[in-house]
């Protein structure tokens, strides 16, 4: 029964995900920024981590079974999406350079699971990936009221949040919220409702306000 | 006996040599490197990859003299002198392997993979200092110092750099003195290469006389 509520939970995030595809797919076609197309493939990224999340379930594969030494079938797909995730930041701020990085990164640490089961490497490298974009990511889409940005950055910081949470259940619906505030971020909610044009609301405040003054 | 003791004047003279002039090659390169940042305002990388595996170079030739003369049984054991674990050797070693590697990278601008070869190397010093794990040193720098060898010489034909054919030439003979068993050969190897090398940092080595990129 639990493997039919974490295939709701990661359906969910399938649904999301392809719903954040649509627009963002869109707004490349528009801009041709490369920008999108790097957003594109770190969403099918989480789609892909999450469509094998259900066929685990489907197939009932243990996720949490040692493949080798200490190294678990989890923590691949950990690392595989952590290293398109660290790419995606790289990518963020244009450090070419350091492209190979998230490679050798990941590839070490999946080694020194096979040698060693402490969880404490695999943890601190999920944290560095998720909060350090989602810090850059809500910094820059506040200065620049860009919504996608903004969007994605509460992505990663709650993403973030849940996988630091040792409780399935929690991640699981962690990832849910941060996708969906993924979702809200391509469909224009925050430039909306959160980055509201100070100037431009007083304004029409203050018409509405005259209008009314003037009726009475 | 006279073969041995001729064998033995050869042998003392190589590290004598290699004690002496490496670090005199090297200090003329990094003069070279700041002559120009002075000249220019900005450090020359290739240069500045050149000074580096010379540096490593020389203070390997240094440390392995003070090894030869078991000045402490410490220096002995912190030297190593293989390349099948961690240690000072296989360092300096990996370090130059690494160098030469972004060398490569630098000058055929491959910009994701300039530091591709310290992530490499620096992640599997770190990793033995965490886990005591070593088994792929001795593959990496191998299969490092022949790829960074054949790109070092396919870069110098390309761009007819004197530099890079210099060093492709000095690492050539470096190497061999590993590979090559023959004692006497291996002397004289080692030998010629300290000659080479104080020909290099002169300038004197001029194989192309236009060269695309200086």
């Amino acid at each position: 029964m639990p493997d039919l509520q974490y295939s709701i939970f990661e359906g969910l995030i399938i649904l999301f995900g392809v719903l954040s595809l649509i627009p963002v797919f869109r707004n490349w076609k528009e801009s041709k920024n490369r920008m999108y197309i790097a957003i594109f493939v770190y969403n099918i990224g989480v789609i892909g981590y999450s469509f094998i999340n259900v066929l685990t379930y489907i197939l009932e594969i243990d996720t949490n079974v040692y493949l080798v030494g200490g190294l678990r079938f989890g923590y691949i797909l950990g690392y595989i999406l952590f290293t398109i995730q660290f790419e995606f930041m790289l990518y963020l701020r244009g450090l070419t350079k350091l492209y190979t990085l998230p490679f050798i990164l990941s590839f070490y640490l999946m080694i020194g699971n096979i040698l060693n089961t402490s969880v404490m490497p695999f943890i601190i490298y999920a944290v560095i990936v998720s909060y350090t974009p989602a810090y850059f990511l809500l910094r820059d889409g506040k200065k620049k009221r860009n919504g996608l940005a903004f969007g994605m950055g509460l992505f990663f910081l709650t993403w973030g949040i849940g996988q630091i949470i040792p409780v399935e259940i929690v991640m699981e619906i962690f990832r849910v919220i941060a996708i969906f505030m993924f979702f809200l971020g391509t469909r224009g909610f925050y430039e909306k409702y959160i980055f509201v044009n100070q100037e431009e609301e007083q304004k029409i405040m203050g018409t509405w306000i005259s209008k009314f003054v003037v009726k009475e | 006996m006279v073969e041995d003791i001729l064998l033995e004047s050869l042998r003392q003279a190589g590290y004598l040599l290699s004690t002496i002039l490496i670090p005199f090659a090297t200090l003329i390169v990094g003069r070279k490197v700041l002559k120009e940042k002075k000249s220019t305002g900005r450090y020359n990388i290739v240069r500045l990859l050149t000074f580096g595996i010379f540096l490593c170079f020389a203070l390997m030739s240094f440390l392995e003299f003070l090894v030869e003369l078991s000045l402490s049984p410490l220096l002995n054991e912190l030297f190593g002198f293989n390349i099948e674990s961690i240690n000072l050797y296989s360092i300096l070693i990996g370090t130059m392997v690494s160098l030469g590697l972004c060398l490569v990278f630098y000058a055929n601008r491959w910009e994701p993979l300039y530091f591709v070869s310290f992530f490499i190397f620096g992640g599997m010093v770190i990793f033995y200092y965490l886990t005591g794990f070593d088994a792929w040193l001795e593959t990496y720098i191998q299969i490092a110092g022949i790829i960074s060898l054949i790109f070092i010489y396919f870069t110098s034909f390309r761009v007819r750099d004197n530099g890079a054919l210099g060093l492709g030439i000095f690492f050539t003979l470096a190497f061999s003195t590993l590979v090559i068993e023959i004692s006497y050969v291996s002397q004289i190897m080692i030998i010629s290469y300290n000659v080479f090398i104080l020909i290099l940092s002169l300038g004197y080595f001029r194989i192309f006389k236009e060269e695309v990129i200086s």
